[in-house]
């Protein structure tokens, strides 16, 4: 009889801890973290549900399966109709959905992805007498980002600058001019998102956010130009 | 994700701090649609802004986004393409949005060389929001081919894009140096305009 069968809950094993199987949901972490998650309620088994239910979604182990998609969709759109175009012969319809795709992958990553998938967020203001401010901001609360959103996000993040670049040199070398600047704004747009988010992990000069409601830290407050 | 009130992202006029971080949590944690919602009602804000360039308005502008530029410049080389035989049709697009790209730039560096304050995105928002006149008209020449109707309609929506843009960007640079940088904008326009009017 195990120690939840004799009515027993606080105890420091849990079910399934002779079992040395892990379930599907929570295969990726190890045994440790597994049982030492701990959440605001104290219990050991409410905090480990709390924990395997905020990472554990729709079967993928990540905390947002569909903002996570969508920070691939357009880039992997572009990507396709950009190879398809090499080889098809219309201009216009191609060129027109890859600028198309290539902006909203720059907002999604910017205005959804980003504070959804790690908490994190940048813009531009202009102030009353017209000079530009950026900001940085992360959520103050950043321990319930999914590792696996996390380290996606970035990989991807990052990748796609550089991807496109290989892609620029070797279109250079196909002599394909029509299409550089498919090319030009992509590696723009994505660099620009990679060093706002970028910015925003630096965490330097934290002032602290009225923390009403979860509040946000300002994380860096610099001038541009 | 309910149960935050939506404010708008980009009203932070206020000086005082902590209302200031009051509406920036409450957008950070806003459910999707909303965000999408507030964008696209900010882009049609800006083109009915256009459409009516006086009094208080030209503060509006100063949040500026790139989409209507995007739009324009997409929609316009669209239909001048199209109105072209399919041999051209894509030259006729390349050429157009590189025009009005690489115009709107070298418009806007005249300007910020000219000693002029505006950010380099605002003037190249406030460009891309004022050829909504000559779109209107282009696709309204996609069925009209009589020369002098195209005319009386072309160089009013001119003089409207015209009209706005210096508006808008026109407080912006010295005294002294206003016709220099307003010169090319009115270049600018009267090049588009020409090109819709011989689509």
């Amino acid at each position: 009889m195990t120690d939840i069968e004799k009515g027993n809950l606080t105890t420091d094993t849990f079910p399934g801890d002779e079992d040395d199987n892990a379930t599907p949901a929570t295969s990726f972490l190890t045994q440790e973290e597994r049982y030492t998650a701990v959440g605001s309620s104290g219990n050991k088994i409410e905090d480990a549900r709390e924990f395997i239910r905020t990472t554990y979604n729709q079967g993928c182990p990540c905390g947002h399966p569909i903002a996570t998609f969508f920070h691939l969709f357009f880039k992997v759109g572009a990507l396709f109709v950009y190879f398809w175009s090499m080889f098809a012969t219309s201009f216009v319809i191609p060129f027109v959905i890859c600028i198309l795709f290539i902006s909203f992958d720059f907002w999604t990553v910017k205005n959804i992805t980003g504070r959804l998938m790690v908490g994190l967020r940048w813009w531009n203001e202009v102030q009353e007498d017209g000079s530009n401010v950026w900001r940085f901001e992360s959520r103050e609360n950043l321990d319930d980002v999914a590792q696996m959103d996390s380290y996606f996000f970035w990989v991807v993040l990052y990748a796609q600058p550089v991807l496109w670049v290989l892609i620029l040199i070797v279109s250079i070398l196909l002599a394909k001019p029509s299409w550089f600047f498919v090319n030009a704004l992509a590696i723009v747009l994505g660099s620009f998102n990679a060093w706002g988010y970028f910015k925003c992990q630096k965490g330097k000069n934290i002032i602290k956010a009225n923390t009403k409601n979860g509040g946000y830290n300002l994380l860096w407050h610099g001038s541009w130009l | 994700m309910q149960g935050y009130e939506p404010v708008q992202q980009n009203n932070v006029q206020q000086s005082n701090s902590n209302t200031y971080n009051n509406s920036l949590s409450s957008t950070l944690e806003e459910p999707v649609y909303e965000t999408i919602w507030r964008d696209v009602k900010a882009i049609g804000l800006k083109v009915r802004i256009v459409l009516v360039p006086f009094g208080n308005n030209l503060n509006a502008l100063r949040d500026w986004d790139l989409w209507g530029p995007l739009l324009m410049c997409l929609t316009l080389a669209l239909v001048l393409g199209a109105a072209k035989s399919t041999v051209d049709s894509a030259a006729m697009f390349a050429g157009v949005f590189v025009v009005v790209w690489i115009g709107s730039s070298i418009v806007t560096l005249n300007g910020q060389l000219l000693g002029g304050t505006l950010s380099f995105f605002m003037s190249l928002c406030v460009l891309g929001y004022c050829v909504f006149p000559l779109v209107v008209c282009s696709i309204i020449f996609y069925w009209l081919n009589t020369w002098y109707l195209r005319l009386m309609l072309v160089v009013p929506a001119c003089g409207w894009s015209c009209f706005a843009s210096t508006a808008f960007l026109s407080g912006s640079v010295p005294q002294d140096r206003k016709a220099l940088s307003m010169f090319p904008i009115g270049l600018f326009y009267v090049f588009i305009s020409w090109l819709v009017l011989s689509m």
